[in-house]
């Protein structure tokens, strides 16, 4: 095997390894946002360092190196994105135990919503909770 | 590098299952969206790992489009789920239109 075979092996098996533990978490943390915890390690680590022993693999073609980069750019920046917006519904519709955060913002901006103090829904700036 | 590739899908073959597990017990349909989430990633390194071991590029549009179909899905369930606005929570009705 050459240098560019060990650096492969060494990233493939990382990546695989990050997606192991993903695996392992999925499983036993208890609720919600635990879970989002563990399977972003897969989901942009992951996936980024398996990517990149594939293109250490290929790279003398140029295009699919091109490619791989774009798959991972994708990931980098849909991945955020989708992880919000499941945690948010997650918040909203009561899935995860609120009564065990110590800081909860989410809910102090619905506190302000109720009150009436974002009628356009403006996200909050820099206020306490009202009640 | 067929060894290192062999062992490298063996792994991800485990934490797909396990994955997998955790979408058929995942008690809220949130929990599912999440799991068929880290499924999709994880079917993408398996993906990737295939274009190593085979050293064919077959398969790199197959990334491409998997990428962002995984996002497309689970934005669409999460919309589906968490529908109702910052003030008009109702928890009754998320859990009886998760359960079907």
């Amino acid at each position: 095997m050459s240098v560019g075979d060990w650096v492969s092996a060494v990233l493939l098996l990382s990546g695989s390894l990050l997606a192991l533990a993903a695996g392992i978490g999925m499983l036993r943390f208890p609720d919600l946002w635990m879970r989002m915890h563990a399977g972003t390690k897969p989901q942009v680590l992951g996936l980024l360092l398996v990517l990149a022993g594939v293109e250490v693999q290929l790279v003398p073609d140029a295009s699919a190196v091109v490619a791989l980069l774009f798959v991972g750019l994708f990931q980098l920046v849909t991945a955020p994105v989708a992880s919000h917006l499941l945690a948010r519904a997650g918040h909203r519709s009561g899935v995860v135990p609120r009564e065990q955060l110590l800081q909860d913002d989410l809910r102090v901006f619905e506190l302000e919503c109720a009150a009436g103090d974002h009628p356009e829904s403006s996200p909050p700036q820099g206020s306490t909770p009202s009640s | 590098m067929g060894l290192v590739t062999d062992i490298a899908l063996g792994i991800l073959l485990v934490a797909a299952l396990l994955v997998v597990v955790r979408l058929v017990k995942g008690p809220t349909t949130l929990d599912r969206a999440a799991a068929a989430d880290v499924f999709v990633a994880i079917l993408l390194c398996g993906v990737a790992v295939l274009v190593a071991r085979r050293g064919s590029t077959v398969f790199v549009p197959v990334l491409l489009a998997l990428s962002l179909l995984g996002f497309a899905s689970s934005v669409a369930v999460v919309r589906f789920v968490g529908r109702e606005g910052p003030t008009g929570r109702s928890d009754d009705e998320v859990e009886e239109g998760s359960g079907s």
